[in-house]
């Protein structure tokens, strides 16, 4: 998994992800948008809130190219809706979005929000990414 | 748990912005993308405002009751070969606050199996009253190049 900070005073429309020593030259199979409200260090997610997720779009460059371009990150989210009124978390139904293990440039790689999403404390956008 | 054989190699995402006052008596065409000419189509997916409330461009997108009067138009080898209801292109069952839910097409994406679309003179039309306000026609395009 991997964190991309987002300050709660960012005002800024475009975020980029810092450099992944993990995921340098790495080959991706698959990316997903994980359900979870804080990540592995304990920040608090923008994963679980419609108002953060839903205008959010993700741009991810292979040589040089931005060969995914505004994604939206409702493409990524695959786990399943609650019942619940007011828990709603949407699902794509076509599961995790697979690659062909292109090796992703992370550091010119970025979010995009149309407008700051002003979450009120410094949080992170998670994303999961399958790898070898 | 990956879906097999959809893999990724492009996605852009297309935007056909309707100014406000518009009516259903016109045809509202993309706008030419220079990346996508000669383009492979892989997979075609639709977004209503209950899925993505605005665009990158921060525009408000095409509401669920408007997308369900709309119809897409793709024009291949100059015949208008895929006439389809935009609500056929939705992937996400419900809404991301409320309890709202989308027709949800369970094949999953619009496979388009690599057909060359002319995506500038292809169109959206729709067949009843739309929303009077400027929103935009959202959709999602995987793709590869013609190598």
């Amino acid at each position: 998994m991997i964190s991309v900070p987002y300050a709660a005073t960012f005002t800024g429309v475009k975020i980029k992800i810092p450099d992944q020593p993990n995921l340098r030259y790495a080959m991706v199979q698959a990316i997903d948008y994980p359900q979870i409200s804080t990540d592995f260090y304990g920040k608090p997610c923008l994963n679980t809130t419609g108002s953060y997720y839903a205008f959010s779009y993700l741009t991810l460059v292979y040589n040089s190219v931005e060969i995914i371009h505004n994604l939206p990150i409702m493409e990524l989210k695959c786990t399943n809706a609650s019942t619940t009124t007011g828990l709603i978390t949407n699902r794509n139904i076509n599961g995790m979005l697979s690659f062909n293990g292109q090796k992703i440039d992370w550091t010119k790689s970025y979010f995009t929000v149309p407008a700051s999403l002003a979450p009120g404390v410094d949080s992170v956008y998670v994303l999961g990414v399958w790898y070898f | 748990m990956i879906s097999g054989n959809k893999t990724v190699r492009r996605f852009e995402f297309l935007e056909i912005v309707v100014a406000a006052g518009s009516t259903s008596a016109q045809q509202f065409f993309f706008p030419d993308y220079p990346q996508l000419r000669g383009a492979k189509a892989q997979y075609l997916t639709a977004y209503n405002a209950q899925i993505l409330p605005v665009t990158p461009s921060n525009i408000p997108t095409i509401s669920a009751s408007d997308l369900d009067n709309g119809f897409l138009v793709l024009v291949i080898n100059d015949k208008e070969d895929i006439k389809i209801p935009l609500n056929s292109l939705i992937n996400h069952g419900t809404g991301y606050g409320v309890n709202s839910t989308n027709y949800q097409n369970i094949n999953g994406y619009l496979p388009l199996n690599d057909l060359i679309v002319h995506w500038s003179k292809s169109y959206i039309k729709f067949t009843g009253v739309i929303s009077g306000s400027q929103f935009t026609i959202a959709l999602g395009l995987f793709w590869q190049p013609l190598d």
